[in-house]
This record gives structure tokens, sequence and C-alpha cells, in this order.
């Protein structure tokens, strides 16, 4: 094995992987250990969560004071469970950590999750010898053990779970998500449940103690429900493994990495040039991207970029023509794609005479392309595909959409509307924009090529009086930006991906 | 990618590295340093190493003036900062000029020679890099380089060893990139050589445990060529400390 080969394993080993991790992801019996009646500790909150997450397997809860919580039968023991359970989350003070783990082995769970913190995380040797307990109960058992520190997991398919700390309950979908931090973890749960982006395995990794992020990336790479990955990292125990670890997944998958902690000043190795600039961060980011992975300095761009790499296709080059509203946007879409390192091509002769043909006679002919803010709504679908099927373009930006659900909005229930006979007609522009939405997304399976969308309508998509049409493109997996310039940067990290399974450089030119 | 070239000169290069770590040296001179970068197939600019200022004189003239002038020392780091280096002697007279006022600098440091080298002239400079951390192991670096390397920052790394896209991509993440493309005067800088050797470095580390650091500095583009004209190839006793706490 070289220095820098891929981690490979063998079928056996693939199989005995998958069996492990499947009792986290896909367990068909869930226990709380520590479960408790009071809504304040979270004892209670985890078991809510599960429940409210309208988890298919069976539910316990353990706890010798109670028999049942919010209509979950609480036993005594883990023992004393009618069955043994895949997956036993451990919600109990630090000190009853260890005994409650031994109980689980003894039972035969199969994975653990230890939410409580305490452990290695303290600068206290005493837990950090609690903490290497923990790791010699799971290596004797064989048990798969997640934490301790740590949020807890989620796999909305297929059984609907959502267990631990964070209540939100997105749908099913490709991306799989690795989070050295539960705070972190909330944020991206929340960003898919609000975007409709759909997950399919979530985890909060804590303090790592047997079970490392690179072992999670493993499992990610050989699970058929995972599409794309995002690994949110601080650190790790062993940097070529780690490199070794992502090229294998890279390679099959989209990997997105987001380092944390990159200010931390590096370590300064030695009297020579080279060692003063190789701080800790510069290395841990050169490997990522040098195995294959997108390394993103900002949380909702690496989110937004995962997601892509599930719904659209790559562009199969840099070539990008941008469709605006009006002008300005325009203007600021094409600036953000130059600087993203995408080329805004001149239009080809073949796409000017389609336009001709589509759009009002004294359109600008360039690129970006305006639609100069007409009424007709179908002009932007029609656009989009005239451009969209050029041999010659690779990607389309599109920019503002949404505008008639956003005006309308205010319209829509008051008296005015009523008296102007106005109700009829916004609903019926409404549908039409509507249509126009899941033309643009019907697009981009028929050519094979991804659109990517922003628009200012955005800004106010999710408040109390929803942009229909924005939600109906995120229903069908084209994420709306509100920003171009975050939209052009995730366009070309995906050429970039393309560059790379190419075996080519990546990069702009 | 060729390598380092025939066994003979692998072994030649262990052979230089063995004896300097015998002697307890923490480095080899910058002209042994050369010597170990010259069999990995980096273009190393012509030199000789000369006892006297004699010596040094007739080097000189068998490489063709103007040269530079340089004490040699495997003690010696940051020559130009101490008064060691003489840059562009034209003459025999500029050579013993030369050769005394280092004599002078080096204040009793036991010199291996003088080094005697062609000037190399080009208006781009870059550093090439390699050192071992402790949680990634071998690393290559390339920045752009002078005086203000550090300051500027512009560089990138990559784990070793390095294959060809590595390398190139390296090259192109440099923010500074533009200087390798045809410049005031200059013709388009070798990226493929320059590529080589960056994989040149990257083999060093892998094939030489005892070499803890690299450092090919400065790296001069001779119209489009690169010419390593410094070296500096740093040893550590194998099983020695890494040291470096986690990322």
């Amino acid at each position: 094995m070289t220095l820098n080969g891929a981690l490979t394993l063998s079928p056996q080993e693939v199989a005995d992987m998958k069996r492990k991790y499947l009792a986290l992801f896909e367990p068909s019996s869930v226990a709380i250990v520590g479960a408790s009646e009071s809504p304040l500790k979270w004892g209670f909150r985890i078991l809510y969560n599960t429940l409210a997450g309208g988890y298919k397997g069976a539910l316990y809860a353990v706890n010798p004071k109670h028999t049942e919580i919010v209509g979950v039968d609480c036993y005594p023991s883990l023992s004393e469970l009618p069955t043994v359970v895949d997956l036993a989350l451990i919600v109990l003070p630090p000190p009853l950590v260890p005994g409650a783990m031994r109980e689980c082995a003894e039972c035969g769970v199969r994975a653990v999750i230890v939410i409580t913190a305490g452990f290695g995380e303290l600068d206290d040797p005493a837990a950090e010898a609690a903490q290497d307990e923990i790791v010699r109960i799971a290596d004797e058992a064989g048990m798969l053990v997640v934490g301790p520190n740590c949020a807890g997991v989620a796999s909305p398919d297929p059984h609907s779970l959502y267990s631990g700390m964070i209540y939100r309950h997105p749908k099913g979908g490709g991306m799989s998500l690795v989070s050295q931090s539960g705070n972190v973890g909330m944020t991206t749960l929340t960003w898919a449940q609000l975007h409709q982006v759909g997950i399919a395995r979530f985890v909060s990794s804590g303090n790592e103690a047997a079970t490392q992020c690179e072992d999670y990336l493993q499992f990610f790479a050989h699970d058929s429900r995972t599409k794309a990955v995002l690994a949110y990292i601080e650190g790790t125990r062993d940097g070529r493994h780690l490199f070794r670890t992502i090229k294998h997944v890279a390679a099959q998958k989209p990997v997105v990495v987001v380092k944390g902690g990159r200010s931390e000043a590096g370590q300064k190795a030695a009297a020579s040039h080279t060692g003063s600039l190789a701080t800790r961060t510069v290395l841990f980011e050169s490997a990522c991207h040098q195995a294959g992975a997108t390394v993103v300095d900002d949380i909702y761009q690496a989110m937004e970029l995962t997601s892509a790499f599930v719904s659209q296709p790559l562009p199969r080059g840099r070539r990008v023509v941008v469709v605006s509203e009006g002008g300005g946007w325009g203007v600021i879409g094409a600036d953000a794609c130059i600087e993203a390192g995408l080329d805004v091509i001149d239009l080809p002769g073949g796409v000017l005479r389609e336009l001709d043909d589509v759009l009002p006679g004294w359109w600008s002919r360039g690129n970006p392309i305006d639609l100069v803010a007409g009424n007709d709504r179908t002009l932007m679908s029609r656009a989009v595909e005239a451009v969209l099927k050029s041999p010659q373009v690779d990607a389309v930006m599109v920019l503002g959409i949404g505008y008639i659900c956003s005006r309308s909005e205010r319209l829509r229930d008051s008296d005015e509307a009523e008296r102007l006979g106005l109700k009829r007609l916004i609903e019926m522009a409404t549908k039409v924009e509507m249509h126009d939405a899941e033309r643009i997304a019907g697009l981009i399976d028929l050519y094979g090529k991804p659109i990517i969308v922003a628009s200012d309508t955005v800004m106010i998509a999710y408040g109390p009086a929803p942009n229909e049409a924005v939600a109906e493109m995120e229903r069908l997996g084209v994420y709306a930006y509100a920003s171009p310039v975050n939209a052009a940067k995730t366009l070309a990290r995906m050429a970039e991906r393309y560059e790379y399974l190419q075996g080519r450089p990546r990069g702009a030119g | 990618m060729m390598c380092a070239g025939s066994d003979t000169r692998m072994h030649d290069v262990q052979q230089l590295i063995e004896q300097a770590l015998a002697r307890g040296q923490g480095a080899l001179s910058e002209h042994d340093s050369k010597r170990v970068l010259a069999a990995f197939g980096v273009p190393t600019v012509m030199e000789e190493l000369a006892g006297s200022a004699a010596d040094a004189v007739q080097a000189a003239e068998r490489l063709a003036y103007p040269v530079a002038v340089k004490g040699c020392s495997p003690d010696l780091m940051h020559k130009s900062d101490r008064g060691l280096v003489a840059l562009d002697a034209r003459d025999a007279a500029a050579v013993e000029a030369a050769v005394a006022a280092i004599d002078e600098a080096a204040g009793g440091v036991g010199l291996d020679g003088y080094l005697v080298q062609r000037m190399v002239r080009g208006k781009r400079e870059i550093i090439v890099g390699g050192m071992r951390d402790a949680l990634f192991g071998p690393c290559v670096m390339l920045g752009l380089g002078g005086i203000l390397v550090e300051a500027v920052a512009d560089v990138s790394f990559r784990l070793a060893p390095l294959g060809t896209r590595d390398a190139l991509e390296m090259i192109g993440e440099l923010r500074g990139r533009r200087i390798f493309g045809p410049l005031r005067g200059e013709p388009a800088a070798d990226c493929d050589a320059l590529a080589g050797v960056l994989m040149s470095v990257g083999r060093i580390l892998e094939e030489c445990p005892q070499v803890s650091q690299v450092d090919v500095n400065p790296l001069i583009f001779q119209g489009g060529d690169p010419v390593a004209v410094d070296g500096l190839v740093a040893l550590a006793a194998p099983g020695g400390a890494k040291g470096g706490p986690q990322a």
C-alpha cells in the first residue's frame, strides 16, 4: 500500500461494516436510557423528539422511576425490555454511563449513542479516563459506540429515525452528514428542513471516542442511500488516514468538507520557510482537496453544494449563460460567474436565432440575457430551454423566480382584491408561474445539465406567506439561492468535481 | 516521471546522507543538498566547490563569468544575511575579493570550501519546500518566493508523493499564478518542468526517511526554465522525535 493510496475494504469488511452501521441508522428498535418525565431534561426531549419524528420501529424508555413517559412504555432496566434493542441512546449523568454501557453489551445491544457530555472534552484526567473506559467497553463488546458528548442521529428513511437533541425532521434523500459539532449539526438539519432537502444519514460524532469521522465516511461510501457527503471536521487524529479515507469516498461520491477552527495558530515546525507556512489548517484543507473533496469555508455554502451534488447533474465544462428577469441582477450574476472561474460565453449563433423567435425584437442579444421584465410568464422557461439545449452551453444560471407569487401575496386575501375582482386573475397567474417553475426544473433531467436558480424573492419566501413558486422549485430539488454569488460558487465547484472525475487538474484555466 | 536515476545515484545519495548523520550534521551543505536534488531530477545551477581563492578563480573561468561565490558549510544557514554570499563577480580579482570577504564573515566557522556558481538571472523567483508533519506526514510546498515569502504567504501544499495532476494543481492554486505566463519580456514558465521539481521533492521525502526538510529557495526561472540556485536538505536521525499537537 502506498503512502497515498485510497483506503479500500475487502467485500467481507464492507459487509461487516454495513451490518454494524445499519444498526445505528436503520434500527428496528430503540431504547432511551435515562428517559425523563421532565420537559426540561434531555432525557425527555430526546424521547419526545424520537416520538415526534414518527419513528416506525419499537421505542422504549428506560428509567426505574416510571412505567410510561409520553405514552412510551418505560422499563426499570435494559435487561427487562421485551426485546434486545438494536440501538440505545444513553442520557445519564457521566458516572452512570459506563455501567449502562456494560448493560448494553451484556444484553447484546448493537449500537450505542452516548449523548452525555463531561468526558474527553474536559481538561480533566478523571474525565479522560472515563472516556477511555467507554472505548474499552465498546472494543470488548464489538459494539458501535457514537459520542460521547454528541447530539444524536437521524435517518429519515426507512424508519423515520430522528433520535437526538435536534428537534428537526427533514425529509429523506441522498445527502449524508457527519458533524463533529452537534450545534453545526442543528444548523444543517434546520437548513435541510427549510429548503426541503432530503437527508440520507446524519450523525453527530461528538468526542469520537470509539468511532471517528473517518469511519462514518467509509460507511457513507458504501451506503446505497448516500449520494453525496458533507463532513464538518474540526480535527483528526491521523491526517494520512483521513486523506486515504476521503480519497476512497470521493472516487465514488462527492465529498464536501468544512474545517472548523481554521484560524487557530498553526504549529511552527522549524526554522525553514516551508515549516513556518505549513499551518495545520492549510495542510488539512490541502489534504482534503488532494483526496478529491471540495473544501468550503462556509457551512451554508457547503449545504448548498452538497444538495446540488445530489439533485443536479454535473456541468461538463465551465461555459455558462445567465438568464435574468432584469438588468442589474444579470450583471451581478455574470460578475459572480466570472469571479468564481466560470466562462460567461458569447451566445452561440444557434442560440441567438432561437431566442430571436422567443424574445421581443429589442432584446439585448448578449450574455447575460435580459428578459426585460416582460409580462409573458412563459418567457423564462422558453429562453432557458433554448440556451440549455445548445451543445456549447454547460450550465444555465436563472435569476428571478416567483415574482407573481411574491407580488400577489399582499393582495390575495385582501378586500381590495375581492372588490376589484382580482382573485381569479391572481390564482391563474400563480398557476402559470408554478407551471413555469416545474418546466425549468424538468429541463435539468431532459438535457442532463444543471440549472442554478437565484432570486431576491427568496428573502421573503419562508416567512408567514411562503412563496409557492420558490417552494415548488425546492420541492423539485432545485434550491433557490438568495444571491447569485453563492449560486456561481456552487456551479464552479460542480465543474471542479467533473474535472476531478475526468482526471484533469481542477481550476479555471 | 523519471526517477532518481540509477540505483548508483540513489546509493550515492544514501551515502551522502549517512556520512552527514555520522558526523552529527543536522543538514547537508548547500553543495551536497544540491547533489541530492540533482540526483532526484531537480535542475540545479552549475557550480563547483573550490578549496582556495586560486581554485575558485579557476572554477569561475571554467564556468564563465559572471559568477556567485558563497561560503559552503553544513553549519551555515541564511548565508546572505551573514555576508557569506557575493553575487555577480566578473573577474578574477572580484572572485579573490569575495573569498577574502567570506573568510572574514565566517568568523571561525569551518568552511567546506567556496561554492562558485554560474550566475542565474531571471525575474521570477519561487520557493519549493518539503517537510514532515506529525499528523499528515511528508508534504510538499510551492510558494511565490523572494524575501517576502512569509508575508505574501501565497503558497500551496500537497501530501507526498505527488502525481502530475497534484503538481499542476499546486501551480494553478497560487493567487499569483499569472507570473508563470509570459511576463515582462520573459517567456512562459515551463510548468511541466516545475511540476517535475515538485514531484521530485515529494520523492526525496518518500524515499529518504532521514530527510526532515527540503528547501529549494530560490528556484529561479531562467527564461522559462526552472533552476535551483540554493538548496537545503535538513536531516533527522530516523526514529527521532517528531512532536507536534493534533489538528
